[in-house]
């Protein structure tokens, strides 16, 4: 044998390594279909073990999407489609001291890049965002080191590096789970105060080019989750009742799922998501009985309620659905 | 090149594709650890459990066993916005006193103490605020 073809076998190894890394690591999973899918987070048992996974809405089987290693996990995913730029908080060691913080970033799956979104405030406490259409302004939640546990909402267009503070939540408060209406034009969150009868919420909103908070649902509404329809009218919400629909503008709202149906689920922080091509909301339950985490869809109408993700024994974080059909990505 | 030769660049191509596979897609880091996760349940909706940034906690390594990872026998910190507060230096398969303080946010939850063994893979201590 001659030395050209020891090259040529050198060339083919190179290929293959290339290649392996390219499928195993870097690129988005496959064989899920054009039938869309849910991007999720669950939050693992020790440093370091919290992932992303991806639910394929044709076959319903599951894949890692991002698999958590020391020194970087994935604790939160806000997606429009599974390869295009979608919004990501990691649980990252920070060195020199090893500290480990939550880092926001928009990552593209295609490119393989992480670009940090906030580069304007070094050493706040980074939480959780939303992601705009466009697929380059967020919505994401930070806190001054001086109080690390108040987060405020805060507008960024990665693109054009601008950011903008849109909430002060102030002491013994903070603001959680933003959502982007689909115009980009109003951001809705949770506004959380801590009073001496325990944990309170309020559903707020405010204008994405800043101004005044208003308040959707109040104190006594008892309001966990929200997320909007795709054309902006509606609001689907997790009250102290259970699944509501919100008509924002017609000031009215109806139940569609409510708690006494559902005995012995309960919900925990998570995001929720909802989707244009099936017509559903999906969101993530705790399941008692078996102390799994699943994920679950309805129709608006409270029709169709169908488990979706048989569980996991870690908290869902994060449910997001995504687009994998070719032209959306 | 002899037929020798080319085995051995094959045989060496077989490693680097490995080393790189391992290395490439599971960087280095830190096995284990000890991870603290604050909650508490909503007042109006009891079927609701919310992560709680800003709740200090504390811990003590009590009783070291072999074999073990990490280096850390005492930590501190404060919950980030998954109420998630980690420590991935701390020493694990170890017996470990680890207090959440939530006096500075709501007086009425006090600060949990509790007392656990970690196995060496590490482990989370759950703190949960109901009133």
């Amino acid at each position: 044998m001659r030395f050209a073809s020891s090259k040529h076998w050198m060339s083919l190894l190179s290929a293959c390594v290339i290649g392996f890394w390219n499928f195993s690591c870097a690129r988005p999973s496959r064989g899920l279909g054009t039938n869309g899918a849910i991007v999720f987070t669950i939050i693992g048992k020790h440093p370091f073990e919290d992932s992303g996974l991806v639910l394929g809405l044709e076959r319903l089987n599951t894949q890692v999407f991002l698999r958590g290693k020391s020194p970087r996990s994935y604790v939160f995913i806000a997606a429009n489609a599974l390869r295009s730029p979608m919004l990501v908080t990691t649980r990252e060691l920070i060195p020199p001291g090893n500290e480990v913080r939550s880092r926001l970033y928009l990552y593209d799956p295609r490119a393989q890049t992480w670009d940090a979104i906030n580069s304007f405030l070094p050493m706040a406490f980074e939480g959780t965002g939303a992601l705009a259409s466009n697929g380059q302004t967020v919505a994401i939640t930070l806190a001054s080191p001086a109080t690390p546990g108040s987060y405020d909402i805060w507008w960024v267009d990665t693109v054009a590096r601008t950011h903008k503070k849109l909430t002060n939540a102030g002491n013994q408060t903070w603001d959680s789970l933003p959502v982007l209406r689909p115009d980009g034009q109003q951001i809705v969150f949770l506004r959380l105060h801590r009073t001496p009868k325990g944990l309170i919420s309020v559903l707020m909103s405010v204008p994405s080019g800043g101004g005044s908070e208003t308040i959707i649902l109040g104190e006594g509404e008892g309001v966990a989750a929200a997320c909007y329809d795709p054309d902006g009218q509606h609001l689907a919400v997790w009250t102290r009742i259970g699944l509501e629909i919100i008509d924002e503008r017609a000031s009215s709202r109806r139940t569609v799922l409510p708690w006494s149906q559902i005995p012995g689920f309960s919900i925990h922080s998570s995001s929720m998501s909802w989707s244009k091509q099936h017509g559903r909301i999906a969101f993530s339950l705790l399941n008692q009985r078996t102390g799994r985490y699943e994920i679950w869809w309805i129709s608006p109408e409270g029709e169709d309620f169908k488990r979706l993700y048989e569980g996991t024994d870690s908290t869902i974080s994060s449910v997001s659905f995504v687009s994998t059909s070719e032209k959306d990505q | 090149m002899t037929q020798k030769g080319v085995k051995l660049n094959l045989a060496l191509a077989l490693v680097a594709f490995c080393l790189t596979c391992i290395l490439g897609c599971n960087p280095p880091g830190f096995p284990g650890g000890i991870r603290v996760h604050a909650t508490e349940v909503l007042v109006q909706t009891p079927g609701a459990t919310l992560d709680v940034s800003g709740v200090f906690d504390f811990g003590s390594d009590l009783l070291d066993r072999e074999p073990h990872n990490g280096s850390q026998t005492e930590f501190s910190g404060v919950t980030g916005a998954f109420g998630l507060d980690d420590h991935p230096l701390a020493r694990t398969n170890a017996t470990w006193q680890v207090s959440v303080d939530y006096s500075g946010v709501i007086p009425q939850c006090g600060t949990a103490h509790v007392v656990d063994d970690v196995p060496i893979e590490g482990a989370t201590f759950n703190a949960v605020c109901f009133i």
